[in-house]
């Protein structure tokens, strides 16, 4: 409960509010348009071995 | 106990063209690497043979324990082999030593891969690591059989014993934190979150579930029973709060990171949609937490507890499905590799138990639904799809995944051994949850018939004895499931050795994408 008590006697309610605000904002920023090409060049890391790795 | 230092194997920088984009400057200029020995490899190796050794252990103990059942005269009227102290052994070894064991090499091995750094900590901190884990099995598990318990589900060690897994996990903790912070890859990989994930969540809920007291300190005599410091509802609560989130995290979270390394490294395909899985990730860390009340149904539990629990675990069908979706497509355009690799049958077979499960886990915490499913054998059914199907299969893919690796073989000593591995695992689970099912509902009807006259239809003495054809068909299932074990402990052991037949040896992904 630091959390809310650092954001005040009214942000406690709130919790679910604000945390679904959090993970809207999180689907926003994958799923915007100009995250595209940077994100799913992320996803192929694995493939990109190092030379030793046969 | 040092790294094994082989020539052909140090992780050097050598950055390839294609690479070039995500590796910043400054792990491209000179001296970067000085902090960055060879991969240490030799502990994921004792990890992967711990695990194979477990695994058999756990697969047998439950399989003796389901004989029992059908026979109850196999408990060999010694205390020792009692239902009661060998289930616990079970569980904790199949959940805790062999899932522990693919889980903590698996990470060891894919937070060095995907991080593109050597372990923090180095060899000697793994190997504190690896052996204080075992030492911890050990000791829960031999105090399991002497009546050593408290009684929590899935976290019965007592109290020393979970002190002294604190301590351990931790340093793993240490490890894998330490290896992300000094990665020379500047994103961290998906399935690294998912592996934090798991291991930060499970040392809340093992250090917030094993609050407890030894009752010596309280004029008892026994140094080794404790009891909570909570009580009543508000324990069992707690309890559960800490069982479900160990299914949600242990073995949901921990194998989905295996699943979003390994099979897009067997498949040779970057996994369907990244974003996706940055998706995935997250909507199970805000939902999972808020489940756990839906195995307190009908109890003392407020109602408006188990109706958040009931609404959350609906919501979990979301990120279930969107991360089985993902693992699948992964082989979209590449369906046919199903057909001649094995070993990635296992792991895509393992995505679609892990979506039948988790699409079963919900439905059954629907209140009306789990009125009738609770305390029968439905959930021991469901329970064992979700472990034998998703844990064990993805297990055994990684596991037939690194043996070679990590070995140096050119593959498997055996590809067709792989398949009937498949098979026998497969057709032993479908026996064992068909009849999970119908002795589950059977059971469950039983108990709630009642007659004309309003009285209950059937003792519960009956409903036992109908259970009886059913239990011999599971024992049977998970008799079918441990001699797969078996077969696939012969394949490995002999891929180890050195037998590996090049005719049939896969092509090394630096062929593979050679040829293509």
């Amino acid at each position: 409960m630091d959390l809310a008590s650092l954001l005040g006697p009214w942000a406690r309610p709130l919790w679910l509010l604000w945390l679904m605000a959090v993970f809207i904002g999180i689907v926003a920023w994958v799923f915007w348009p100009a995250n595209r090409e940077r994100l799913e060049h992320q996803g192929s890391l694995p493939l990109r071995d190092d030379p030793d790795e046969e | 106990m040092s790294p094994r230092k082989r020539a052909c194997t140090p992780p050097r920088r050598a950055v390839r063209v294609n690479e070039e984009a995500t590796v910043t400057l400054q792990t491209n200029a000179p001296g970067a690497r000085t902090d960055t020995g060879p991969y240490h490899e030799g502990v994921v190796k004792a990890f992967v043979l711990a695990a194979l050794a477990w695994g058999v252990i756990g697969f047998m103990a439950g399989d003796f324990i389901a004989w029992q059942l059908a026979f109850p005269a196999l408990n060999l009227d010694t205390p020792w082999t009692t239902f009661g102290r060998v289930r616990p052994l079970h569980t904790s070894v199949v959940i805790f030593a062999f899932g522990g064991n693919v889980l903590l090499g698996t990470s060891l091995y894919v937070v060095q891969r995907t991080s593109r750094a050597a372990l923090y900590g180095g060899p000697l901190l793994a190997w504190i690591v690896f052996w204080g884990y075992q030492g911890f099995l050990l000791l829960a598990g031999s105090g399991y059989l002497m009546g050593i318990t408290q009684s929590r589900e899935y976290a019965e060690p007592e109290w020393y014993a979970d002190l002294y897994l604190a301590v351990v996990w931790l340093l793993y903790l240490t490890i894998f934190a330490g290896t992300l912070i000094k990665r020379r890859e500047p994103h961290i990989y998906v399935a690294n979150w998912f592996y934090l994930a798991f291991i930060i969540t499970v040392a809340l809920l093992h250090l917030g579930n094993n609050m407890a007291l030894p009752v010596v300190l309280f004029g008892g005599d026994s140094w080794t029973k404790s009891y909570s410091f909570f009580a009543g509802v508000q324990d069992a609560m707690t309890q559960w709060w800490y069982g479900h989130n160990a299914v949600g995290f242990f073995l949901t979270a921990g194998f989905l990171a295996i699943m979003y390394y390994f099979v897009p490294k067997q498949a040779q395909r970057p996994v369907y949609s990244y974003r996706l899985s940055i998706v995935h990730f997250w909507a199970l860390i805000f939902l999972y937490i808020w489940a756990g009340p839906h195995h307190l149904h009908h109890t003392a539990l407020p109602d408006w507890t188990q109706t958040l629990g009931m609404v959350f675990s609906i919501m979990l069908w979301m990120p279930s499905w969107g991360g089985m979706i993902n693992g699948l497509m992964t082989l979209s355009g590449a369906w046919d590799k199903l057909r001649t690799d094995p070993v990635l049958r296992f792991l895509v077979v393992s995505i679609a138990f892990y979506g039948m499960s988790t699409f079963e886990g919900p439905m059954m915490a629907i209140k009306a639904v789990n009125a009738l499913s609770h305390y029968t054998d439905w959930t021991v059914g469901h329970v064992h799809s979700g472990a034998l199907g998703w844990v064990a299969f993805i297990s055994f893919g990684s596991l037939y995944y690194l043996v070679p690796v990590l070995w140096k073989r050119p593959g498997l000593y055996s590809v067709p051994l792989v398949s009937l591995h498949f098979w026998i695992a497969t057709i032993g689970i479908v026996l064992y949850i068909t009849a999970m099912w119908v002795s589950g509902i059977m059971q469950g009807l039983m108990w709630r018939a009642y007659d004309e006259m309003g009285f209950l239809q059937y003792s519960f003495l009956e409903s036992v004895k109908a259970m009886h054809p059913y239990y011999v068909i599971r024992a049977t299932g998970g008799l079918l499931f441990v001699a797969g074990a078996l077969i696939m402990v012969y394949n490995l052991a002999r891929t180890i050795a050195g037998s590996a037949r090049p005719a049939e040896a896969r092509p090394t992904p630096a062929e593979a994408s050679a040829a293509s």
